[in-house]
């Protein structure tokens, strides 16, 4: 008994970070509707500056620094807490409230771009060498019978009690915060009462920095200090949110808190002889997720409940988007790109090929069904590892080994559309991207299923042709970029028949508005799940390519960040348009873009911070992503030239 | 051994690097720059032919090894030398098919460890992992906890090689497996705690880790022996802390007063090349840029030796492969026909153990490199 009393104490110092973290993502979640997954990227601004000042004396700013001296420990908290809420404040001034009437999915973009910024500018001001952070709080050990716990604990604990329940106070009783938690329902009736919005969602961004940069000074030497410490801590995070349901402030605080002492008792309960081998591997990190999952389902609604309503501000769908000449024109464009390029050049022709694949299993589900989700990168891991066991252990080759593969990728992504059907919006892309945590955790990973020497694929061959990718010095053979052009074209034209269908029509009813599409007779869950089927088997599609264009797979392909990356660059392309997966194609990890900005461009250590307010700016400049911009010109073209537009818009509510 | 500036027709060395993103070490790269500026200019370079270092920064995600994979391709690199790249796995089917050999000092990813193109000249997991365990076995200790990095690699050198060698020794021995991403190390303390053990540690663990798992377990109550790998940042960051860990090297320091007189000539070339290239810091501490260093000269002194005639991919890979009984620059003998250890592409089956002084300096706790061998 004292052991799990002593382990569930320990655990109370990561629950703090993610409650505290998790505070921060529902109090902005509340003011902006969106997710914000460079909340934790954003407040690590306060450790870092902490720990400089009471080393070196010197006050590190984002831009600029001033040689403070000596500086007491409680004066450096304050600075470092006062940069966390500049911060917070600047960010939420120059992408989120610009964005504030844009989709979901664009602030969700905007907010990956904000944490690719903030971990680079932190790693340039600060460096990357790993730090250990000075004491804040009394952290002589207690012991609890066998167990030594570090005081300091249980006084993190009772810092994030109070400031939820401060955080919490605001919200509920005093005129500032009820005021804003009206004007995220109706910013109108708060105007006419003479509040102002905008300052009411500044003041949320203020408490939100203030509350993620106190905890993390607080907690910063319970664990070594990078610029990449807090970012993987989002996902945990966001499982607490998630549970909170992005509304509850006293279940985010006591949700993180619950979370960190179940994992430090699933960790010490995992080393026993008698806990079970199959579920040692990832059991602490992919858990709480499947407990989060499990309860959202239990809780969750079939259908949206009076004015929960439809999908909000999601681009429109065309559904005449890549008419018969527009793909024969693309296909051709690829042909010749194939037939000219050679090398690495036209590695990354194929490369873009096989991610607009990837892209366009987004587009049928999130940008024609209006389902966020982050699992397709997964899936299509999960192809691609099934591709490799299947060769690895059976006889069975090209074609049927990858049929197999994508088969599976298919069984799954029916799996992951379950939760889909009593969840949606915001909390959906949380539960697929627990979705993702899990499949990495206990497939990917998992010493049972993944062999130790490596995922490795062979070559695919038919009929006695090498249709593989290399051979010896040639990088990328033209045999197998015709094969995926093939592929891609028959995925193109097989989602262009899709959405000019019946079936496509139910897909965009449900998109608008999934009450009055069951009203009139959908049957809402079975057309979900079969989008989601065939979302994953595009996913899948793309994994057993990817396998193949490698040659061996590893689970860094397909990580979490794996997916907020092919989900970017595909609402970037344009989530609503089969064009715009091409495009998506072209901005992916290895993509012709990638390829150019590597050959031509040497940004050197700016890179990652060049990249993440390119996102940002591009976000802003094209909320809807740049196709929409693109049809949006051709559309006036036409019209100037005395044409009809094609387009049927299916804009929502 | 030829000496003076080399001035025939370069060979291509591709490297491969984690630099320039959230977790950069140039020093890796400066130490292989120091050895090829000293070969170059000094030692004829490899058969009179100067070595071109082509080197290509990663960010630890496999898409950007895979472009460097390409980039040497097409530059046409005879070899590539591998710096600190976590997912150089991904790099090998592509090496592999050019004919492209690909040599460095430790592995960083399973496939590494076995791909018949990769010869890797610092000791092999295993037996850094099992060196340790013998050595504390020698020294009276009953029982080891180990900390490592939970994936498939590790739970199956666990089953198979540390489990029976510990058992073999006699040692009550246990694994406590980390989240590579989100490790509560005051947790794991605990739970290592909880087996009561005379040394706990880690083969494998990294620097960050190395700079939570040592407070973490001195503060969980541990009395005894740490061991953190090879790690070196925590003795200049933890103070009085890091005084008596224990650490491995397959290559003796060039801080250590207790490095022997005889490899002195050694070190003192390795503080003048790093020198010759403005980056003297990295030499005057414990560093990831020496065992780059070693390397580079390790591969052009075999080839050197080998006459330097053909020197094509296949040529390159063939040479290193049949190297035997090769005293490695500040290093151990090591062989790399497969001698060192079974189906591991290492080798080197030796190291050394140091301990850390209040001064932050690692003394080695023997006078000799420590012999692994396989157990059970």
């Amino acid at each position: 008994m004292n052991q799990i009393l002593a382990f569930a104490i320990l655990g109370l110092g990561s629950g703090a970070i993610a409650a505290g973290l998790a505070i921060g993502i529902v109090t902005t979640a509340g003011s902006t509707g969106a997710v914000n997954f460079g909340y934790a990227a954003m407040v690590m601004w306060a450790p870092f500056v902490f720990d400089e000042l009471t080393k070196t004396g010197r006050l590190v700013l984002p831009v600029g620094t001033i040689d403070i001296g000596p500086t007491s420990v409680m004066t450096a908290l304050v600075l470092g807490v006062a940069v966390a809420v500049v911060v917070s404040l600047a960010t939420y001034w120059l992408v989120f409230r610009p964005l504030r009437r844009t989709s979901v999915l664009a602030q969700t973009v905007a907010s990956i771009g904000v944490l690719l910024c903030m971990q680079a500018w932190v790693a340039l001001r600060f460096g990357t060498d790993p730090r250990v952070v000075g004491n804040v709080l009394p952290n002589e050990p207690l012991a609890i019978g066998s167990v030594v716990v570090p005081r300091d604990r249980l006084f993190l604990a009772l810092a994030v009690v109070v400031l939820g329940m401060l955080v919490a106070a605001y919200f509920h009783f005093t005129k500032a915060g009820l005021a804003t938690r009206a004007a995220s329902q109706d910013e109108v009736g708060v105007q006419l009462a003479g509040l102002s919005p905008s300052r009411l969602n500044a003041l949320v961004w203020v408490i939100a920095g203030f509350a993620g940069g106190l905890i993390l000074i607080l907690a910063a030497p319970t664990r070594s200090l990078t610029p990449t410490s807090y970012t993987l801590m989002i996902v945990p995070a966001m499982a607490v949110a998630l549970l909170a349901r992005f509304r509850s402030i006293t279940v985010a605080c006591l949700g993180g808190l619950a979370l960190g002492v179940v994992q430090s008792l699933l960790t010490y309960t995992s080393t026993q002889t008698w806990w079970p081998k199959w579920a040692a591997a990832g059991m602490v990190d992919a858990a709480p997720f499947i407990l989060v999952v499990v309860a959202l389902a239990i809780n969750g609604r079939h259908l949206p409940g009076r004015g929960e309503g439809a999908s909000s501000a999601m681009p429109p769908v065309s559904r005449d988007s890549l008419g018969g000449r527009a793909t024969a024109l693309l296909t051709m464009m690829f042909l010749v790109a194939l037939m000219v390029s050679g090398g690495s050049l036209r590695f990354a022709v194929i490369t873009t090929m096989i991610m607009a694949i990837m892209s366009l299993s987004l587009v049928v589900i999130t940008g024609f069904v209006g389902q966020i989700s982050l699992a397709p990168v997964a899936l299509a891991g999960v192809a691609g590892f099934v591709l490799s066991a299947v060769e690895r252990r059976t006889a069975l080759r090209f074609p049927v080994s990858p049929i197999v593969a994508i088969a599976a990728a298919a069984a799954v992504g029916f799996l992951v559309s379950l939760p889909a059907l009593r969840i949606r919006g915001t909390q959906l892309a949380i539960v697929t991207l627990a979705g993702a945590v899990t499949a990495e955790q206990f497939v990917f990973r998992n010493p049972q299923l993944s062999p130790p020497a490596g995922n490795l694929i062979s070559n695919p061959r038919l009929f006695g042709i090498d249709l593989g990718i290399r051979s010896g010095s040639s990088l990328a053979r033209i045999q197998f970029g015709l094969l995926v052009l093939v592929l891609l074209v028959a995925s193109l034209l097989g989602v262009r028949f899709l959405i000019r269908s019946s079936f496509g029509a139910t897909l965009l009813a449900i998109r608008s508005d999934e009450r009055a599409a069951a009203s009139v007779g959908i049957h809402v869950a079975r057309t979900k799940m079969a989008a989601f089927t065939i979302s994953a088997a595009l996913a899948g599609l793309a994994g057993v390519l990817i396998g193949y264009s490698r040659g061996q797979l590893s689970a860094d392909s397909f990580t979490v960040f794996a997916g907020l990356s092919v989900l970017t660059f595909t609402f970037l392309g344009g989530i609503t348009s089969i064009e715009g997966a091409v495009f998506a194609g072209v901005l992916a990890p290895l993509g012709l873009a990638y390829f150019a900005a590597s050959r031509f461009l040497h940004l050197g250590e700016n890179y990652q911070l060049v990249a993440g307010l390119a996102l940002v700016v591009s976000v802003l400049a094209n909320p809807e992503g740049m196709s929409a911009q693109n049809r949006l010109l051709a559309s006036r073209i036409k019209t100037r030239l005395s044409r009809g537009t094609g387009q049927v818009g299916t804009s929502d509510a | 051994m030829k000496t003076g500036a080399a001035t025939g027709e370069p060979l291509k060395i591709g490297f491969s690097n984690l630099e320039g993103g959230a977790i950069s070490l140039p020093e890796v790269r400066y130490g292989a720059e120091a050895a090829v500026k000293l070969i170059n200019e000094k030692r004829n370079g490899v058969g009179g032919r100067p070595i071109e270092l082509v080197p290509c920064a990663v960010d630890a995600s496999p898409e950007s090894s895979v472009d460097c994979a390409n980039k040497f391709v097409e530059a046409g690199v005879q070899a590539v030398e591998l710096g600190v790249d976590p997912s150089a796995d991904a790099m090998l089917p592509i090496l592999s098919d050019a004919g492209i050999p690909v040599f460095g000092h430790a592995a960083f990813g399973p496939q590494q460890r076995q791909d018949p193109n990769v010869v890797l000249f610092g000791v092999s997991a295993p037996a850094a992992g099992l060196g340790p365990l013998q050595y504390f076995a020698e020294q009276g200790a009953k029982s080891v906890v180990y900390f490592l990095a939970d994936t498939p690699s590790s739970r199956d050198f666990t089953d198979s090689v540390l489990d029976p060698s510990a058992k073999s020794l006699g040692l009550k021995f246990k694994v406590i497996y980390y989240s590579a991403t989100a490790a509560d190390w005051s947790v794991l303390a605990a739970t290592a705690m909880s087996e009561n053990p005379d040394v706990i540690g880690s083969p494998s663990a990294s620097e960050v880790d190395c700079l939570s798992m040592i407070p973490a377990v001195q503060t969980a109550g541990h009395k005894g022996p740490i061991f953190a790998a090879a790690c070196s940042l925590f003795s200049t960051i933890l103070g009085p802390a890091a005084v008596g860990v224990l650490t491995y090297s397959d290559l003796w320091s060039p801080t250590d007063p207790n490095t022997p007189a005889d490899r002195q000539a050694e070190v003192a070339m390795y503080k003048d090349a790093m020198k010759a290239i403005d980056q003297s810091q990295f030499a005057e501490k414990d560093s990831f840029a020496l065992g780059w260093f070693a390397d580079t000269m390790n591969f052009a002194r075999i080839l050197t030796e080998d006459g330097g005639g053909d020197l094509s991919g296949s040529a390159i890979l063939k040479t290193l492969k049949s190297t035997k009984n090769f005293e490695g620059f500040l290093g151990p003998v090591i062989s790399c026909d497969g001698s060192a250890w079974k189906g591991e592409t290492a080798c080197g089956n030796q190291l050394l153990l140091f301990k850390t002084t209040e001064s932050g300096v690692r003394n080695a706790v023997t006078d000799k490199f420590i012999v692994v061998s396989p157990q059970g």
